[in-house]
């Protein structure tokens, strides 16, 4: 980013490469459809090359980028006035995935889980949704998330304590997942 | 769906809670006997191993679930076009850095209402008005000060917490409440009542302060529109308001009311429909 922000062009291609799936990813998770989500790509980036006089090159780049990426995904969810909706169900399953073949009821069972913890996820205040997603999905360490959400190292760690006994919670076997 | 190997941190800079984390995804964590210590003492640790499974199951999910991938060439094709468009006068005045930008908002208003003050003192009518109303406008012009810097609030910084701003909202509206009620002696003006009297020149010249307040905001916002349209309405009515309390003779409250209140709840609506009406992502953002 300090290389874009001294006239580098190039070196903003690297930025995109490097993070707008992690970010079309990060918007999905949180509730966006797919073409929302490539919106939200294209709006992080329009702001990040609005936003490049203010880089500060001793900081890392990723609470940057994703603080970004967040505030829009907050914003729009507060536009809508409501939580981001889950898909309990999914859309369109193929042909195969309703057979009751071995495979497909894998597939299902897999479909399945997948789908509880996304609910699971939703599930979650916002503020402990933030940090599962940032610390498990994205990997990024426990400083950079304070960065990115402007918390203490230490109040991010028991955002994330919380969460993810709440999840184990949810989404231990025999758990019904509600 | 994880991040590749080459978009990891290196493991020399995680802290222990992180190399945990780093270790559980590469399913290295039974042979990392120099975590075991960490793992004894660290709460958030062994949540974090006991969710584990449970996470990993919905990690890898089948086709008909998994998430969609973004079509990065097309994705890069629409942003350079946005790019290209990014150019002259306003371009330029947005990406400077937010100091500048709250210094150039904040000198261009704190001028509009030192002149006001001036015009209002050297032709005396602030001198033969009640010391309320300049207390009051003061109160005014600095919560309108506040506001600017806060409608400017970069993107890439974390946002204040919904209940801070909506705290800050009521503050500026309080203010403006008592800070036009405390100079008003007429409670039941039979001729301003209706709003019809002066309320109206007053709600119009208010909202055209209003106006061009926000139009010198958007020169200098770089964000969406609609994520900074509450701050930047509470903060173009104050303006308009800081012009109405320092110029307007009437002292009726039915007047200041329809006329003066009626600034901020004329914007608040209007800003309301334009965040409901324009998503910052695209309206149709919602999984079904």
């Amino acid at each position: 980013m300090a290389r874009y922000a001294a006239g580098e062009t190039a070196a903003f291609k690297r930025l995109f490469e490097r993070y707008a799936a992690r970010i079309h990813r990060l918007g999905q998770r949180n509730g966006l459809a797919p073409a929302a989500a490539a919106d939200l790509v294209q709006q992080t980036f329009l702001q990040l090359h609005r936003a490049r006089a203010d880089f500060d090159p001793a900081r890392r780049f990723s609470p940057y980028v994703f603080t970004i990426a967040l505030n829009l995904i907050r914003s729009t969810h507060r536009t809508r006035g409501r939580r981001p909706e889950v898909l309990l169900a999914p859309e369109g399953m193929p042909e195969a995935d309703q057979n009751p073949s071995p495979s497909g009821t894998e597939r299902l069972e897999r479909a399945e889980t997948a789908a509880r913890v996304r609910a699971a996820l939703a599930s979650l205040p916002d503020g402990q949704r933030e940090v599962i997603e940032l610390h498990w999905f994205q990997e990024q360490p426990f400083e950079a998330i304070a960065d990115t959400l402007g918390a203490s190292v230490s109040a991010v760690k028991v955002r994330a304590h919380r969460g993810y006994k709440v999840l184990r919670a949810l989404l231990e076997p025999g758990s019904d997942g509600s | 769906m994880k991040p590749k190997a080459s978009e990891r941190i290196l493991e020399s800079e995680m802290e222990p809670c992180d190399q945990v984390r780093a270790a559980l995804t590469d399913r290295s964590l039974p042979t990392r006997t120099d975590l075991a210590a960490h793992l004894e003492g660290c709460e958030v640790c062994r949540a974090l191993v006991a969710a584990t499974p449970a996470l990993e199951r919905g990690q890898e999910p089948p086709a008909s679930e998994r998430l969609t991938e973004l079509d990065a060439a097309a994705a890069f094709g629409a942003l350079n076009a946005a790019l290209a468009r990014e150019t002259g006068l306003v371009a330029r005045l947005r990406s400077l850095d937010t100091l500048t930008r709250r210094a150039a908002l904040l000198g261009v208003l704190g001028a509009l209402v030192g002149a006001l003050y001036w015009a209002g003192f050297t032709s005396g009518a602030l001198g033969a008005a009640p010391p309320m109303k300049a207390l009051g406008g003061a109160l005014l012009a600095g919560a309108l000060l506040v506001l600017a810097a806060h409608a400017l609030h970069p993107l890439h910084r974390p946002s204040a917490s919904p209940a801070r701003a909506r705290a800050l909202y009521l503050v500026a509206g309080a203010l403006l409440l008592v800070a036009g009620l405390s100079i008003s002696r007429v409670w039941s003006d039979p001729a301003a009542s209706l709003g019809v009297n002066l309320g109206l020149v007053c709600l119009g010249f208010g909202l055209g302060v209003a106006a061009v307040t926000y139009g010198l905001f958007r020169l200098l916002d770089r964000s969406p529109a609609s994520v900074s349209a509450l701050p930047a309405a509470v903060m173009a009515a104050l303006a308009g308001n800081v012009f109405l309390h320092l110029r307007c003779p009437n002292e009726s409250a039915s007047h200041f009311l329809f006329g003066h209140f009626g600034v901020l709840v004329s914007l608040l609506g209007a800003a309301w429909w334009w965040r409901t009406r324009f998503p910052p992502l695209s309206s149709n953002d919602a999984r079904r």
